[in-house]
């Protein structure tokens, strides 16, 4: 029968083309050609692999994903990990890596071009840009002096389901745990419940705040600075929506690069770690993204409050690493 | 089997026993066939005879016997030969065409690539009278069409035995007798070996040479259709087939003495036996003084069946052909046996009481 | 017995007059042979994959296992699954049915036009689907600023139950409306006849004589329908409704506790076989009906009158909720424009992508259902039921778990096909096998084994009997089966992402990349082409399904 035999050929050819498709094999190009897992996203770093392979002549492999997922697919992969780089989109999950011994110890002088603050204390993985926990609001609905000093203020009445937070997001949940650290446990889940109580709205992540707070859906959100400033830039308008930095200082959440330590290509990977604290990575994340440039010596934002103004001095990023603790937290205060 | 045993039979089997789980479908069944005869396995539904018909195919494996087609061996204790290397056709109940195939694809399905293909085809559906259909697909054929294009294509490879499941139960009534005899003309012209499987009596003595009554998973008889009616060899043959009277009597050689008085007997016996009088045979006269009063008539236009009740309170039933002539319900009969009837030693093994069952 | 079997008698069943009484033996001895049980065990065997990583990874928790077992946490996602399982399968079945019904068997004007239009929100991911029904009926949706003026002050929340609800049974309800659509078609008008001059009124014979001839065909839609809902992610994360797939994201993505996900998606597990094992009384013995031998007669076409105007409103508004806001908002997003962002792939490239990949699954899947099918069908045994049952369990699991699961034994076992497009292709089969299992088994149910059979007694052996009657027979069953595998992995997100090979994207990994940082107007252009390339399969589909039998 004819249809069986054209099926049988068409898988056969298929897989042929599957095999092509495979890792890059083992040609003589191997050597100059890096695997990144990447949680940030493909929009928002495309061009700056782009700049490297241009600069370099080191070609880029990615694979795209959320950084969780990223992080568990090396977990999972063991030993054979195609991957030489790990680019997360949070330290959360550069940290369960590390944990995990699966992460390289980066070169002392590579760490130093940063602050230690936003970088493993065992060198384990560093941080490149920096997004700072804000209180986005609708300016028509509200104004900045209406806005609570303290996060603590939204549980207040008259807040009462204007609030917007996303508490499967990562970095909402690293700011969770920095308030364990900062607060207390105690404190912490004091303030979940009451946020909780007081119908604060559920999102799956950030851009939906801001869409939200942008549309009048809620007044305020919690969410990360720099999203503004890509949407409004992405539409090429202003909108209804504004970043508030709390006083006190914020968290600073951090992107930051690990080394496998199973890769076999460790100092073309560590080209790109050098590439990503260099002065034009730097201001790409400064400029197109709107982050934070971490590098010490990188020119920040004029637009954007100064780092240092934000950044509370008592808070140790490494100890943010209880990502456990704080979704037991999140789980019991019934938020997730 | 009736006559000397010919050199080699188109099918034989010996000892087949079939069980699905805890149940006995078929219990060491024996059978031959010579060439060119056609075969019924009679028996009510459930009996197993289906499941014979598919361990001759090969689609069933016996857990017990030997078939042999045509002097080859193609089951036993080490052999199975699966149903494409049997050279057995089937006619399935319900056809089982092709939907996707032509009359003629149908047809020649069997036949192999190469050689005269076209003109078996072609033979074939000439000696079914289907030429002029033979671009249509099977939806397109009334019933018996369809049933003459399975008959065809199961004839084409030219099978040493052609086995038929039931293939005139899905026809309405009044199609059935005119296909029944088509079938057979076609068969017959083939020079074909047949068993056909099927619960109506009427078809299984009318069509076949030979009939194989099978009950509860085994044969009770093997006869010709005519000898298999006139002398069922046990009391449940006869109750299957056709209508029968039983009454106690008391054998003597060739005769015996009942209620109705002395009777011949198709074979000598002695003592309490249970004669078996097929109501045809017996035959009434109006009488007023007869020792059986008619109670029940039913009339059918070419003969009518009469309920008598005896002096003792036994019943019996009379089949007469023609005219009444004044026997009408409540007339006294005398009642009489002139062919000679088939007697059974008691039927439950025991000494027959004096108002047994009778029918 | 017709010409062809019904065709598109999608997934599972089969009252048709060509079907015929089950019966103990087939073709060629009545155990299967061991070519068929070794092919059929494999297949089987590739589907537990998943459940044997999530068993290594339970017992890595320990005694922590019984702590996440008996969470109050836990229990409330399990009824939240539960009631929205229930809700989902029991509102699609009622407007698949519906469907169905006005669609085949009543005088609904344009009546073609409903069914197919009806049946292409199965062409949406529900991430898409869920985005517009926020941005139409959210708190500040089109719907209530619409609304405002006339003093609607607040719109029911849409967020989580009711949110989630209405997406998910919006966008898969067509599998009812497919499934029941083909088992209609198939059935033998005159059963309904007979039941009108025995004095049974019009709607009592729908319930009495149509409805219990059409349950298996309920059943297996329903089915996949609830498996959907086990395992979406898209719609419950956007409307916010905690159910066992954002639990069990929430595992990963929160704490990187692969092993809190595995214990919760055992429990999904042990789900899925309490739905299977309902479906399997649902669908009960199933009986299979003869008509007479001869052609089947077209149904007479039920008088709609003065409900007409309501009948043709119901397909324009769920037309318009599950397929029209959905293109609209993405057509908003595409005139919105932005920053044209150019990517690494054009666009024509993700295309081909998709389609290629989505292509060799549903392929692949297809020859892989059809062991476990016959093996099935035609050779009924506790192993065979098995190996089907082994197959369902992938698709009732998050994709990220069964693409983590495959992480797991390719790059350890089998590092030569890690990230190859075999092993994204292998992810498919695992998560979509049952798609293609639903339509063949009812195909196959409807072609009489006597049928192979009388092929035996022609001197065919089995396998020139599969090649020469089965498989023409199967052709229906075969295209349905590849049409909505296809349909589902063109828009398959986490397998894709995870295991295939780096650097090759798809319209779906595209879409998601942009709009996870919101960049909407770059998602709209893939995400109308796999609209469209969807809808194009899907026109197939119900072209085949259309055409007369």
């Amino acid at each position: 029968m004819t249809m069986l035999q054209s099926i049988s050929k068409t898988m056969l050819a298929l897989l042929c083309l599957a095999a092509g498709c495979g890792p890059v094999g083992q040609s003589g190009e191997e050597a100059q050609e890096i695997t990144i897992y990447s949680g940030r996203s493909e929009d928002l770093i495309r061009p700056l692999l782009a700049q490297f392979t241009e600069e370099t002549g080191i070609r880029v492999r990615v694979r795209y994903g959320q950084s969780s997922e990223m992080a568990a697919t090396i977990l999972e992969e063991g030993r054979n990990s195609p991957a030489d780089l790990f680019f997360s989109q949070d330290a959360g999950a550069l940290g369960a890596l590390h944990h995990a011994h699966r992460l390289a110890t980066l070169p002392d002088g590579l760490l130093e071009r940063v602050d230690p603050a936003f970088r493993s204390p065992n060198g384990a993985w560093v941080g490149v840009s920096g997004r700072a926990r804000v209180v986005v609001y609708n300016p028509t609905r509200v104004s900045p002096e209406e806005l609570p000093v303290d996060l603590a203020g939204f549980c207040a009445p008259e807040w009462r389901g204007r609030v917007g937070w996303a508490p499967p997001n990562a970095s909402f949940q690293s700011f969770v745990t920095a308030m364990r650290v900062t607060r207390g446990d105690a404190a912490a889940r004091e303030w979940l419940r009451c946020m909780q109580a007081n119908g604060a709205r559920a999102f799956a992540k950030n851009t939906p705040i801001l869409a939200a707070v942008a549309s009048g859906e809620i007044d305020v959100g919690l969410s990360n600075h720099y999203y503004l400033h890509t949407l409004e830039k992405e539409q090429g308008r202003a909108i209804d929506a504004r970043n508030h930095y709390p006083e006190g200082g914020t968290l600073i959440n951090v992107a930051g690069v690990g080394l496998l330590r199973t890769s076999p290509r460790q100092p073309l990977a560590l080209e790109f770690v050098r590439f990503l604290l260099s002065e034009s990575a730097q201001h790409y994340f400064t400029h197109t993204t709107f982050e934070y440039p971490l590098a010490r010596d990188a020119v920040p934002n004029d637009a954007l409050p100064p780092l240092q103004t934000l950044h509370p001095d008592d808070l140790d990023l490494s100890r943010l690493d209880d990502l456990g603790g704080t979704l037991k937290l999140l789980q019991e205060a019934g938020v997730l | 089997m009736n006559n000397a045993p010919p050199p080699e039979p188109a099918i034989a089997c010996h000892g087949l026993s079939k069980n699905f789980g805890p149940v006995a479908a078929v219990r060491d069944v024996s059978l031959r066939l010579e060439r060119g005869r056609f075969l019924a396995l009679l028996g009510p539904s459930g009996c197993g005879k289906t499941t014979v018909l598919r361990i001759m195919a090969g689609f069933e494996a016996p857990d017990a016997g030997e078939i042999h087609v045509g002097g080859t061996r193609v089951s036993g204790p080490d052999t199975f030969v699966p149903p494409e290397r049997r050279h057995i056709g089937m006619v399935f109940q319900e056809y089982a065409l092709f939907p996707h195939l032509t009359v003629e694809q149908n047809t020649a399905f069997g036949l192999p690539g190469n050689g005269p293909r076209a003109q078996r085809v072609h033979e074939v559906l000439r000696l079914v009278g289907l030429e002029g259909v033979k671009d249509r697909m099977p939806h397109e054929l009334s019933g018996g069409q369809q049933q003459r294009v399975a008959l065809a294509r199961a004839l084409a490879p030219r099978p040493e035995v052609i086995l038929l499941d039931e293939p005139f139960s899905n026809l309405d009534a009044a199609l059935r007798v005119r296909v029944r005899q088509e079938v057979r003309h076609i068969l017959r012209a083939a020079g074909v070996t047949a068993i056909f499987v099927t619960h109506d009596q009427e078809e299984a003595l009318s069509l076949a040479d030979e009939v194989a009554v099978m009950i509860d998973g085994q044969i009770l008889q093997v006869d010709g259709p005519e000898r298999l009616y006139r002398r069922p060899s046990t009391h449940r043959v006869a109750t299957f087939l056709g209508d029968a009277n039983f009454l106690p009597a008391s054998a003597e050689g060739e005769s015996a003495v009942c209620e109705l008085g002395p009777l011949r007997l198709m074979e000598a016996r002695d003592g309490e036996v249970e004669i078996m009088i097929r109501p045809e045979d017996i035959l009434l006269e109006a009488n007023d003084t007869g020792p059986g009063e008619i109670v029940e008539r039913t009339y059918f236009g070419h003969d009518q069946l009469l309920g008598i009740r005896m002096n003792s309170g036994t019943l019996l039933r009379s089949r007469l052909v023609g005219c009444c002539r004044g026997l009408h319900e409540g007339q006294r009969v005398t009642l009489r046996v002139e062919t000679p009837v088939m007697a059974y030693t008691s039927r439950y093994g025991c000494p027959l009481l004096p108002n047994s069952p009778a029918l | 017995m017709s010409q062809s079997v019904p065709l598109g008698s999608e997934l599972g069943t089969v009252d048709s007059p060509a079907a015929f009484p089950p019966r103990r033996a087939v073709a060629g001895g009545s155990s299967a042979s061991w070519g068929l049980r070794i092919t059929s065990a494999a297949v089987a065997g590739l589907c537990l994959l998943p459940l044997v990583y999530l068993v290594v990874r339970s017992l890595q928790t320990g005694s922590a296992m019984i702590g996440i077992l008996t969470a109050p946490a836990t229990l409330r996602i399990f009824f939240n699954t539960l009631l929205l399982v229930i809700a989902v399968s029991a509102s699609s079945a009622l407007i698949g049915g519906l469907l169905a019904w006005l669609t085949v068997r009543t005088d609904l004007p344009w009546r073609r036009f409903w069914g197919s239009v009806t049946c292409l929100p199965l062409v949406l991911p529900s991430y898409v689907g869920a985005f517009a029904l926020i941005a139409a009926l959210g708190p500040t949706g089109a719907l209530q600023r619409w609304l405002a003026p006339l003093g609607v002050e607040r719109l029911p929340s849409l967020y989580g139950f009711p949110g989630a609800w209405l997406a998910l049974t919006l966008f898969s309800y067509p599998y009812v409306q497919l499934s029941v659509r083909a088992a209609l078609r198939g059935l033998d008008p005159s059963l309904e006849e007979a039941a009108r001059s025995l004095g049974m009124s019009g709607p009592r014979v729908l319930l009495a004589v149509v409805f219990p001839h059409l349950r298996p065909a309920f059943a297996a839609g329903t089915l996949l329908v609830a498996l959907y809902t086990l395992s979406d992610f898209g719609a419950v994360s956007l409307l916010q409704f905690n159910a066992f797939t954002r639990a069990i994201h929430v595992h990963y993505t929160s704490a990187l506790d692969r092993g809190g996900a595995a214990v919760l998606a055992l429990l999904l597990v042990a789900f899925t076989f309490g739905i299977l094992a309902v479906e399997y009384r649902l669908r009960g013995r199933a009986r299979y009906y003869r008509s007479s031998a001869g052609s089947l007669r077209r149904a007479r076409l039920a008088p709609l009158g003065a409900w007409k105007i309501p009948a043709i409103a119901f397909c324009v508004l769920l037309s318009f909720l599950a397929l029209g806001l959905p293109v609209l908002v993405t057509g908003y997003w595409l005139l919105q424009g932005g920053t044209a962002a150019t990517h690494a792939t054009p666009t024509a490239m993700l295309a081909f992508n998709s389609l290629f990949v989505s292509a060799a699954a549903s392929v692949l899947c297809v020859l892989a259902g059809l062991p476990i099918v016959i093996h099935a069908v035609r050779h009924p045994s506790p192993a065979g039921r098995w190996s089907e049952r082994s197959a369902y369990i992938g698709h009732a699991l998050p994709g990220i778990v069964v693409a983590l699961s495959l992480v797991f034994f390719g790059a350890r076992y089998a590092p030569v096909l890690y990230q190859t497009l075999f092993m994204l292709l292998l992810a498919y089969l695992v998560l979509f096998l049952p798609l293609a299992i639903g339509c063949l088994r009812a195909t196959l149910l409807q072609i009489s084994p006597r049928l192979e059979e009388a092929s035996r007694t022609l001197g065919m052996t089995s396998r020139q009997t599969f090649r020469s009657v089965t498989l023409p027979l199967l052709r229906p069953g075969l295209l349905t089966g590849a049409a909505l595998v296809f349909l589902t992995c063109m828009k398959e997100l986490p397998a894709t992402l995870l295991l295939g090979p780096t650097g090759f994207h798809t319209l779906a990994t595209r879409i998601w990349g942009a709009t996870e940082e919101a960049f909407f107007a770059r998602a709209a252009a893939p995400a109308l082409l796999l609209v469209l390339a969807s809808a194009c399969s899907m026109w197939i589909l119900l072209r085949h399904d259309e055409a007369p039998s």
